[in-house]
C-alpha cells in the first residue's frame, strides 16, 4: 500500500487496512465520494488536486516534459475510468497510486519503444562513410569571360567567388556596398552564363 | 497535446463514467448466484447424478466439493480484486492456498481408493461436452462482464484467474450432474488442464481488460 504523502502528521492515523490515511487522503476521499454521486464541482476539485499526485509519480521516470504531461494525462483517463471502484470508507493514497503508477510503466514501456525506434544522429557518421566519386566538370578557363564583363561586376565576382573573400571585406576593400556587390555578382554571373553559352555555341 | 485543466474541465463537466461498483464480496456473491444459476441449467438436461444421496455422505466426496467450490469462489475473488486498484495483496492469493490442499485431498483420495483413482474414463470424455463449457465458459462470460467494468491496472492476472474460476466451477457443478467423472486422477487432470488453458489463453486479458482511448482534446 502505498500512502498519499510520505510526511506524516500529528492528525496522521492507520487506516482500516493498516496504512496511512492523512487527512488530505480523507479530503479526498470524501471528494471522490461527492464526484461518484455527481457532484461535478467536486470531481473537478478532486482531479484538479491528483495532478500533483501523479506528476511526482512520473518525475524523474519521464525524462522529456512532453512525456510527463502526456503520462498525467492517461493517467487522469484512468482515474475516470476507474471512478466507479473506488469504495467510500477506503483510504485514496493506494487506489490513486496503483492506478498511477501502472499507467507510468504503460508510459515507460511507449517511452523505451520510442528510443528502440529512434537514435541520435552523429554528424561524424558521414565522415566514416565512403562517398561515391562525383565527375569533375570540365574545366573551362573565365578569364577572357570575366574580363568581357562590366567592370563593377568583374570586381564583384573575383572578390567573393575568385578570391573567398566574405562580403563585409569585399565592400570594405572596394568601397561598395553590400547590397550593391551583391546585385553585382548576380548580374555578372548570369552575364558569364550567357557568354558561356555563346562561347559553346561557337565551338 | 490538449492542456491538463482543459481535460480536467472536460472530465468534471462530463461526470462520472458509470454508477459505483458494489464491493468485491457483494459482485463476487452476484457471480456465484448468476453461475449457480448455469448449473441447474445444465441439470435441466443431464438431471442430477443419481446417486448424489449417497455421496453427500461421504466425507472425502464432500471435501473435495468443498475445495473445489471455495477455489473457484477464491480465485473470482482474485479476478475481482484484481480489478480495483489499491487493494490488499493477499486477496490476491487467497486463491492459492485453497487450490493446493484441494490438490492434497484428491492425491489422498488417490490414495485411500487407489481402486478408484485409476477407474478412468475413455479419453475422449474427461470432461462432459455439454455441462463442462456451459458452466465454464457462461460463469467465465459473466465474471468478464463484471471485471470489464472495473479497472484493468493487471490484465493478464486478471485473465488467468477468471479461466480458473470459471474451470473449477465447471468442476463443482459437473460432478453434482455426472457420476462418472469422481476418479482423483481425473479430476487432477481436469484441474491441471484448466490452470494450463489459464496460463496460456492469459496473454488475451489485454485484448479483453483495457483502458479506454479517449479523445483528449473533447468535442
Amino acid at each position: 500500500m502505498v500512502p498519499l504523502s510520505h510526511h506524516s502528521r500529528p492528525s496522521d492515523r492507520a487506516g482500516p487496512d493498516g496504512c496511512l490515511v492523512t487527512d488530505k487522503d480523507e479530503d479526498l476521499g470524501r471528494l471522490l465520494t461527492a464526484a461518484q454521486e455527481g457532484d461535478r464541482a467536486a470531481y473537478g476539485a478532486f482531479l484538479r488536486a491528483a495532478v500533483p499526485v501523479v506528476r511526482a509519480v512520473g518525475r524523474g521516470k519521464l525524462a522529456r516534459p512532453v512525456d510527463l504531461e502526456d503520462f498525467v494525462q492517461d493517467t487522469l483517463l484512468a482515474l475516470h475510468q476507474a471512478l466507479p471502484t473506488f469504495q467510500p470508507g477506503r483510504p485514496v493514497g493506494p487506489w490513486l497510486g496503483t492506478i498511477a503508477r501502472n499507467r507510468l510503466s504503460d508510459a515507460l514501456r511507449r517511452t523505451y519503444r520510442r528510443r528502440a525506434m529512434e537514435t541520435e544522429f552523429d554528424d561524424g557518421l558521414a565522415d566514416t562513410v565512403p562517398q561515391p566519386e562525383v565527375d569533375a566538370p570540365p574545366s573551362v578557363n573565365l578569364g577572357p569571360l570575366l574580363s568581357q564583363l562590366p567592370e563593377r561586376q568583374r570586381l564583384a565576382i573575383e572578390m567573393l567567388k575568385v578570391k573567398g573573400m566574405s562580403l563585409k571585406e569585399a565592400s570594405e576593400a572596394s568601397g561598395v556596398s553590400v547590397g550593391a556587390l551583391k546585385v553585382a555578382v548576380h548580374r555578372g554571373i548570369a552575364g558569364l552564363r550567357q557568354l558561356l553559352r555563346k562561347d559553346m555555341d561557337h565551338g | 497535446m490538449a492542456d491538463v485543466s482543459h481535460l480536467i474541465d472536460r472530465l468534471s463537466a462530463e461526470g462520472p463514467s458509470a454508477r459505483r461498483l458494489p464491493p468485491p464480496v457483494l459482485r463476487l456473491l452476484r457471480w456465484a448466484v448468476l453461475s449457480v444459476g448455469l448449473m441447474l441449467l445444465a441439470t435441466t438436461w443431464h438431471g442430477v447424478r443419481g446417486d448424489l444421496s449417497l455421496v453427500v455422505t461421504r466425507a472425502d466426496w464432500l471435501a473435495e466439493q468443498g475445495l473445489a467450490l471455495v477455489t473457484a469462489l477464491l480465485a473470482g475473488f482474485a479476478a475481482i480484486s484484481f480489478s480495483v486498484p489499491g487493494r490488499r495483496g493477499w486477496e490476491r492469493l487467497i486463491w492459492l492456498p485453497a487450490a493446493a490442499f484441494w490438490m492434497l485431498v484428491l492425491w489422498e483420495s488417490g490414495h485411500q481408493h487407489e481402486a478408484a483413482a485409476h477407474e478412468m474414463p475413455e479419453l475422449v470424455h474427461l470432461f462432459c461436452p455439454w455441462c463442462f463449457p456451459v458452466i465454464s465458459i457462461g460463469s467465465a462470460l459473466f465474471l468478464a462482464a463484471d471485471m470489464r467494468r472495473a479497472a484493468p491496472v493487471a490484465p493478464v492476472r486478471m485473465m488467468a484467474l477468471l479461466l480458473i474460476a470459471g474451470g473449477g466451477m465447471a468442476v463443482f457443478g459437473e460432478r453434482m450432474i455426472h457420476d462418472d467423472l469422481d476418479a482423483p486422477l481425473l479430476v487432477a487432470i481436469q484441474v491441471m488442464a484448466i490452470v494450463m488453458l489459464g496460463i496460456m489463453l492469459a496473454p488475451l486479458g489485454r485484448m479483453l481488460f483495457r483502458w479506454r482511448r479517449a479523445d483528449r482534446s473533447g468535442p
